[in-house]
């Protein structure tokens, strides 16, 4: 094919992209009330069939430079966009919604297809988005089919708290759309090009509500208190999508909104804010989830910990590492999500098929980040910056890989439907062949790692049963309700203006 | 003006127990936002803008056209809000945050 031909594919995907869920669901309400037939299962799953066979296309078409797509010849017109970093977003989403594929049937109902299927078009529709009209209608595409999707399970106070911690995000994210706005800027992502034109006090508070808005979207500590309760509320299917991939639209606003402006600016303060609230964000959450007893909320509790390792990185401009952390993780974090519903669970015992458990040891291997994972060469990546990042990373490894330890695990032999492993180790093996960030490691480090592997097996549930009155220590102590964490909000919106101010200026 | 509404608009979005007073309050903080916007684009004497002649002075059309699907945004977000809040209640019997602890 031809350079031109390549790049019109490429602008057709990206304009049909998002269109495709719309499409599925346009099917299935004529199916249904044209010839009386519930055709959702299939059509949600040609729909995903559909997206990844797109995704596929569009990664191997794009060549070179951004791509942007107007949709008018009009300078003030929507658009979508491609560029470098894009394929990590579609891998991240991607990833989960094929668990979802052979997991379909766990989205019982045509009613609830249907609402995924919006929640499908939100998520598509902010990985091609170019400019900042369509991020904020495609965010509440699928944030609201999100808090529908979280009350399946009957979960309403944790669909209620979703959306609130959610409108007040988005209520930060449209006031720094207004001063983007009144500076004299066009909503297009391309605005970053002209920042260096615009006041300084402007780009200051920009940066200032712009960031605020997706460390509430993204799960920044202290904001964080919300995943573990919500993406645990719902089924495994959702919990995958949101915990792969919601959570970093948070990542994807703070690279386009806050990073790149604020590089192109020169406005570095704001950068150093990030890296210090990423690093409490490693090794708080990292605590609160070795001191929590349900192994869902553990499971979802866990992305926050990840949400810090890509900020320390974003903030050092390390993006593609950065962006292949989170793709790296929607493989381990679906695969966690699936493999529950593959659990017997009963208080901090755990029943499960051999598989199932060797699966789960891996995933969990991942999420604390010990070598040979692929996150454990991506770590490195900021540990050559700063030697004492070395005490947060072991830290928090063993908090994180405890959290899990501190359960027994008994093998059983029972008949399940569908197990997620074999996808796992497809994907990891694919993930394994093209990982570009391999290098040699030195014999210190892998002994230490080991130590630590050991002392969580080995120590992690005595020592968990010893300090078992500080269980739910979080939820107990932190985010007693609703309120405290609305008014962490506050907080941190306090703490991060006297420090840009005071001290990072 | 508008500040102190926020003002008070957050107040109350932290210290009320009961979620419709919340949602409320949430409700508040996005009107607050969806005025706001609307003065950046607003002009003396400017008329709508949809082009019937060709010297006339018109409004800027895309805060309008955002804040015409913030809008939107925001009848639907107190309607699943509102709908989930009913089923809540008929779960568990309170509205009120206190009450409601659910982890």
């Amino acid at each position: 094919m031809s350079a031109e031909s390549l790049l019109g594919t490429c602008r057709l995907i990206l304009v049909v992209f998002p269109l495709i869920p719309v499409f599925g669901v346009l099917v299935i309400l004529a199916a249904q009330y044209g010839f009386r037939r519930d055709i959702s299962l299939g059509a949600l799953r040609c729909t995903i069939v559909v997206q990844t066979a797109l995704a596929a296309a569009i990664v191997y078409c794009y060549r070179g430079d951004a791509l942007i797509v107007p949709v008018a010849m009009w300078e003030y017109s929507i658009v979508f966009q491609w560029d470098a970093y894009r394929p990590y977003f579609m891998a991240a989403y991607i990833t989960p919604v094929v668990f979802a594929l052979f997991a379909a049937r766990r989205l019982d109902g045509t009613t609830i297809r249907v609402i995924f299927l919006f929640y499908l078009a939100g998520c598509s529709g902010i990985i091609v988005t170019g400019d900042l009209f369509n991020f904020y209608v495609f965010y509440e595409v699928m944030i609201m089919a999100a808090y529908v999707l979280i009350t399946v399970n009957r979960a309403y106070y944790a669909g209620i708290k979703y959306m609130v911690i959610g409108a007040v995000s988005s209520a930060l994210l449209l006031a720094g759309i207004i001063l983007l706005y009144a500076s004299g800027a066009y909503l297009r992502f391309s605005f970053v090009d002209e920042i260096g034109a615009y006041s300084i006090d402007n780009i200051k508070f920009l940066a200032l509500l712009f960031s605020m808005a997706f460390f509430v979207k993204g799960a920044f500590f202290p904001v964080s208190g919300w995943t573990a309760t919500c993406h645990a509320a719902t089924n495994s299917v959702v919990s995958g999508v949101l915990s792969s991939f919601t959570i970093f639209t948070g990542i994807f606003g703070m690279y386009y909104l806050v990073i790149l402006p604020a590089v192109n600016a020169g406005y570095t303060p704001i950068l150093e804010f990030i890296r210090i609230l990423s690093v409490i964000t490693v090794l708080v959450p990292s605590v609160f989830l070795f001191f929590e007893p349900d192994l869902k909320r553990c499971i979802a509790g866990s992305t926050v910990f990840t949400v810090g390792f890509v900020g320390i990185l974003l903030s050092y401009q390390l993006f593609a590492p950065a962006f292949t952390y989170m793709a790296i993780h929607a493989v381990y974090k679906s695969t966690m999500f699936h493999l529950y519903d593959d659990l017997l669970v009963s208080g901090l015992v755990v029943r499960a098929r051999r598989r199932s458990i060797a699966a789960l040891f891996l995933t969990v291997l991942f999420t604390a980040g010990f070598f040979p994972s692929l996150v454990y060469f991506l770590k490195y990546a900021f540990l050559e910056i700063n030697p004492y990042y070395r005490i947060l990373v072991y830290v928090s490894m063993f908090f994180v890989f405890g959290s899990f330890f501190k359960f027994k695990y008994i093998v059983t032999e029972r008949k399940i439907s569908w197990s997620p492993a074999v996808l796992f180790f497809v994907m990891l093996s694919a993930y394994y062949v093209v990982f570009p960030f391999y290098r040699s490691i030195s014999s210190t480090g892998l002994t230490i790692d080991l130590a630590i592997l050991t002392l969580g097996i080995v120590a992690a549930r005595p020592l968990y049963l010893r300090l078992r009155r500080f269980s739910s220590f979080d939820t107990k102590f932190v985010y007693v309700n609703l309120n405290f964490e609305l008014f962490y909000i506050v907080v941190l919106l306090v703490v991060e203006i006297v420090l840009l101010r005071a001290y990072l200026a | 003006m508008i500040f102190a509404i926020l003002v008070l608009a957050v107040y109350g979005l932290i210290v009320r127990d009961d979620l419709i007073q919340k949602i409320m309050c949430l409700t508040i903080i996005q009107s607050v936002v969806i005025l706001s916007f609307l003065t950046v684009g607003y002009t003396d004497l400017g008329i709508a803008p949809i082009l019937t002649e060709v010297d006339a002075v018109f409004v800027d059309p895309i805060p309008q056209a955002l804040m015409l699907t913030a809008i939107v945004i925001g009848v639907c977000f107190d309607s699943i809000a509102l709908a989930i809040i009913v089923k809540l209640y008929q779960t568990k019997g309170t509205t009120r945050i206190s009450e409601l602890y659910e982890r």
